[in-house]
């Protein structure tokens, strides 16, 4: 193994010339290139196939070569052909979704933040055992916990509303592990027992410290807890029995189950086919995409920053 | 700060998150849309139903505004799941169901949702639906009034049948001798389908072979020991050997492919096979389908296959029966409801006007009305499973092997046990025959 | 488990360096703010987590009748119990080593250079996460169909040339590990990604002055860095894959009968809970889960500690 870090300070001229060279480690950089070139196009061309597909009609999508470009006629029926359902219910859908998945991550992110400084800062009873059922909530598979869940919001009365998906979704074990380990690393003992000394209390800690500190951990946090929500298929069909409170994933497959899609022996009369599908589909990844671009550097590098030393 | 006051604080801060918590349940709870009503006169009557039988449902509604009548759609595939969560929420669940794969007593043996009808519904109208009642029936109860009925024809290509020169099958054995003539003459056309559940429900039940002895609560299961069901595997292993018999479903994409190449001969299958598969999945032109009486087998036996689809079904705990009731009938006899839907009438008043209608559409070669109205006679009595059937261990057990190509006979020892444990799911005690 | 900075690399500079730790007054002080940050979490663990759980254990035992044993014969008696789990189990092995070595490689290979092109691939390996459900399986149903599929030549050379070929029973394992690499993969990339560029990059150049190549720098410096992300999405992917449901039952729909609507343990688990209103049955799979789920993260962290270590010596 190679001898690493002998623990003595480099000179400081090797630094600067390195540093003069950019990033310390290259691989050979066209094969690296080739190979990371090569996965994105498998990953993309599927995408792309769905980005065109509502381009083609559906007799267009086995005729056609798969890659082909239709018609912006086609591209503008199918929007009509989706629309047409129920009055535009897909908008509203979406809409629906936005509204579960941000009020899923507010109340992911106020549990789970302070949650996070708790574990990582104060030693008390019981915070190993928090620590373990953590965990445990992050495998814990729905088909165990789904039906009570349902029993526990049917006696309060809250089944089929929004909060049967806004409350259950707030339980974010990922958050609360991930928030645990961002304050471990930034906010060492040393620090604390500073300002402890300087006589500051715990909240006076908290708030002057916890609080700035915790901005990349809420971003972390709030991105995860975004794309979970939006991506929930099976708490929301539990819970809700009203399609007008569907979120979208949940809306465009009881749309696929009702029309000869998926299952071609569906009888029915909705335009609803192949490229609406992929239509539908795209809907549903356009705002993440948004989403998850503009997070992009807000979850850069640093983000889980010294996390790793944890 | 003194040292007491973050613990104070902490247990204030904990003390307002569950006050909080409760408090948001009990508003939350309070302002919920549809609360119970005791006295149930002014209750809305909530429907679920599946996407095709929506816009009926819809009419119905709209035509009787006092009755408040709320129409939720809910596909057939998640009715099980979704009553079985309904059961623990009366807040929820619906008072009227329409389920379109038949489940009406499997809802009453299972969650015991489905109420008795036996005094809700009157002697004509039972009269009406005939035999067809008796996949409502158990034990002596109604348990939901049959909106369809699916009976069994052979529908083909005339087409392609003039153009080979054969002649139409009226026998199994004539149909079997065609089916092994075409895998030789003209190999990469479909004479059958046993890919799926539509196998056993086509074949097999035309044989008469139901699969299993029902006597009580015991089930005795039959496939390898009644006549009826050995001379069905024996005549389709070597047409499914033969690949004349696809080991597809009549549903599968690849079928829908072969279909739209007009390389679908023939089907036996079911009346709706028409509309459904040959017009809208495999696209076939005008005056090409026609459909054939099913073949027989040689003591007589017709396809007793037919099988009612869909089912009213009303909710044993409704507060508003009456309404209930009145809105499944109208659903099941009214004439101008029937004439438009999707599927053939079980009530009989009904099912002239359907054909014609069907008819007019100028699909099919020949005037298939004969074809339609006849088969009606072949529905029989008490052939229904009260909670299971030997279709789906075939979709599970069966058909994934068939499809690696093991033959047919050898897979009948993986479907008794899978049909065993369907039973023995269903409540019963499930043994095979030897 | 908490450690100072700077990173605790070799015993030889870590022990001198490390201060005191002054333990007693932390743990007296302050329990109070503690509990009072965790209620809001802990209202929702115990509400979401621990009732439900210990109602499916109940449950399973059969509502203390008979201590479940009824309730296990029926459930572990079903016919269709032991090829799910054959199922799962050959899901797992194709899914999980091919995940994390496809995330971790091109995690490394992504960090190996700076550059807004990482971004872009990022974006690439990432949005496909979001196609779920129906629209998912719509899509592979197309991909996977020689005669429809962008991936015609790929799959021709394989020796496929209709659907129902590809569709097998002893495919299927393979295609839901394609569809779930597919989806899952991109996160864990930027999981990873994250967490690499957060390694200390004194680190990196002392490597790099001591001679150490790409290759061996990623071995031997990068990856036992990260080995703790690498158990924890382990785990959260096996657990993820042990409830795998959802495609399977949408193939089964798409293709009827070519997959059983029992393949997977997690279908029989719901076709238990809700076809038979047989939440008991149900519940002894869910358990069984969570047993398998919890065995498999203890696995991990232990197996991959003792590789971090190992290294580090």
């Amino acid at each position: 193994m190679v001898a690493v870090a002998q623990g003595s300070p480099r000179p400081r001229t090797a630094r600067r010339a390195l540093a003069r060279r950019g990033r310390p480690v290259a691989v050979g950089g066209w094969s690296r290139l080739l190979v990371l070139t090569l996965i994105a196009v498998l990953f993309v061309v599927p995408l792309l196939w769905l980005l065109l597909a509502p381009s083609k009609t559906e007799t267009q999508l086995t005729d056609l070569p798969p890659l082909a470009f239709g018609s912006f006629e086609n591209f503008a029926a199918a929007w009509n052909n989706l629309m047409s359902f129920n009055d535009a219910q897909v908008l509203v859908w979406l809409a629906n979704s936005v509204g579960y998945a941000v009020g899923g991550v507010v109340l992911a992110v106020v549990a789970a933040i302070p949650a996070g400084y708790a574990l990582a800062v104060y030693r008390f009873r019981g915070r190993r055992l928090v620590l373990v059922l953590t965990l445990v909530g992050m495998i814990l598979p729905t088909a165990a916990t789904v039906v009570p869940i349902y029993q526990e919001l049917a006696l309060v009365g809250l089944t089929n509303t929004v909060w049967a998906v806004i409350l259950p979704s707030a339980f974010f074990p990922f958050g609360v592990y991930l928030a645990y380990l961002h304050f471990q690393t930034a906010l060492p003992a040393e620090l604390i027992e500073a300002a402890r000394m300087d006589g500051a209390g715990d909240l006076r800690i908290f708030l002057s410290l916890g609080v700035p500190l915790a901005r990349p951990a809420i971003a972390l946090v709030a991105f995860f807890a975004f794309v979970a929500n939006w991506n929930n298929y099976f708490l929301p069909y539990v819970m809700l029995v009203d399609d007008g409170l569907y979120p979208l994933q949940l809306g465009i497959s009881a749309l696929l189950d009702s029309a000869p899609v998926i299952n071609s022996s569906n009888q029915s009369n909705l335009p609803i086919h192949k490229p609406e599908a992929a239509l539908a589909a795209l809907l549903s990844i356009v705002p993440i995409a948004i989403f998850f671009a503009s997070f992009q550097r807000t979850i850069g590098a640093g983000m889980l920053s010294g996390a790793v030393k944890g | 700060m003194s040292p007491s006051t973050p613990r104070k604080l902490g247990a204030h801060i904990a003390g307002a998150v569950l006050a909080g918590a409760l408090v948001i349940t009990a508003l939350t709870g309070c302002s919920s849309p549809s609360s119970p009503d005791a006295s149930g006169a002014s209750k809305e009557l909530l429907v679920w139903v599946d996407a095709t039988r929506q816009p009926a449902a819809e009419a119905y509604a709209k035509s009787n505004p006092d009755e408040k009548i709320t129409i939720v759609t809910v596909d057939g595939s998640k009715l099980e799941s979704k009553l079985s969560l309904a059961a623990r929420d009366a807040r929820n669940a619906p008072d009227v169901v329409f389920t379109p794969n038949g489940q009406a007593i499997e809802f009453a043996t299972k969650f015991g949702f489905s109420a008795d009808l036996t005094d809700k519904v009157s002697a004509s109208v039972k009269e009406g639906f005939g035999a067809t009642l008796s996949a409502c029936t158990q034990d002596g109860k109604l348990y939901c009034l049959p909106q369809d009925v699916s009976t069994q024809m052979l529908w083909y290509n005339q087409k392609l049948f003039a153009q080979f020169g054969y002649e139409v099958p009226t026998t199994w054995s004539d149909y079997a001798a065609l089916a092994a003539r075409v895998a030789t003459e003209h190999p990469g056309y479909v004479a059958g389908s046993c890919g799926d559940g539509f196998c056993p429900n086509v074949y097999y039940r035309g044989s008469d072979c139901v699969g299993y002895d029902l006597d009580g609560k015991d089930v005795s299961i039959t496939l390898a020991t009644d006549k009826n069901c050995t001379r069905v595997t024996e005549m389709l292993t070597p047409l499914v050997a033969g690949k004349s018999v696809a080991t597809l479903s009549p549903f599968d994409p690849d079928m829908a492919t072969l279909g739209a190449e007009s390389k679908v001969l023939m089907l036996p299958g079911f009346v709706w096979y028409g509309s459904v598969l040959f017009k809208d999945t495999f696209k076939n032109q005008n005056g090409e389908i026609a459909a054939a009486p099913l073949p027989t087998w040689p003591d007589g036996k017709k396809g007793t296959g037919a099988a009612v689809g869909g089912q009213w079904v009303v909710n044993a705990k409704t507060a508003r029966a009456d309404a209930a009731v009145k809105l499944i009938e109208w659903m099941t006899t009214d004439d101008a409801t029937l004439a438009q839907a999707a599927t053939f009438p079980a009530y009989e008043p009904a099912a002239a006007s359907w054909v014609k209608a069907v008819v007019a559409s100028g699909f099919y070669a020949s005037d298939p009305t004969d074809t339609f109205l006849s088969a009606r006679s072949d529905v029989s009595g008490d052939l229904y499973a009260p909670a299971f059937n030997i279709l789906d261990p075939f979709t599970n057990a069966v058909a994934p092997k068939l499809k690696e190509g093991a033959s047919l006979d050898s897979l009948v020892s993986a479907w008794q046990p899978a049909v065993q444990q369907a039973a023995t799911d269903a409540g019963y005690t499930a043994t095979i025959a030897k | 488990m908490t450690t100072l900075r700077p990173a605790v690399l070799s015993p030889r500079t870590a022990r001198p360096v490390r201060p005191l730790r002054p333990r007693g007054p932390r743990r007296r002080k302050g329990s109070g703010l503690a509990w009072g940050l965790l209620s809001p979490y802990l209202v929702l663990l115990l509400a979401f987590a621990i009732v439900p759980t210990l109602s499916a254990l109940w449950a399973s035992l059969g509502g203390g009748s008979d201590l479940g044993l009824a309730t296990m014969a029926r459930a572990f008696g079903n016919i269709s119990f032991l090829p799910a789990l054959v199922n799962v189990a050959s899901f797992i092995v194709v899914f999980l080593p091919a995940l994390l070595v496809i995330a971790t490689a091109v995690a490394l290979l992504l960090h190996a250079r700076a550059g807004r092109a990482v971004t872009v691939f990022k974006l690439v390996y990432y949005l496909p996460g979001v196609v779920v459900g129906a629209p998912l399986v719509l899509l592979w149903l197309f991909m996977l169909a020689p005669q429809l599929s962008p991936f015609q030549g790929l799959l021709n050379a394989f020796g496929f040339e209709t659907a129902s070929q590809v569709f097998t029973s002893a495919n299927m394992p393979f295609i839901f590990a394609v569809m779930a690499i597919y989806s899952s993969v991109g996160g864990w990339i930027v999981v990873l990604c994250s967490s690499l560029d957060a390694i200390d990059t004194e680190v990196l150049e002392a490597a790099r002055i001591d001679g150490a190549g790409a290759w061996q720098t990623a071995w031997h410096i990068k990856l036992p860095l990260v080995s703790r992300y690498i158990a924890f999405i382990g785990i959260l992917s096996f657990a993820g894959a042990t409830q795998l449901v959802a495609e399977p039952t949408l193939v089964g729909t798409a293709l009827p009968g070519t997959v059983s609507s029992t393949w997977s343990l997690n279908q029989l688990t719901f076709a238990y809970a809700f076809a038979q209103n047989d939440a008991a049955a149900a519940s002894v799979y869910a358990v069984f889960l969570v047993a398998v789920g919890v065995a498999a993260a203890l696995f991990l962290i232990y197996g991959l500690r003792s590789y971090a270590e190992t290294e580090e010596k």
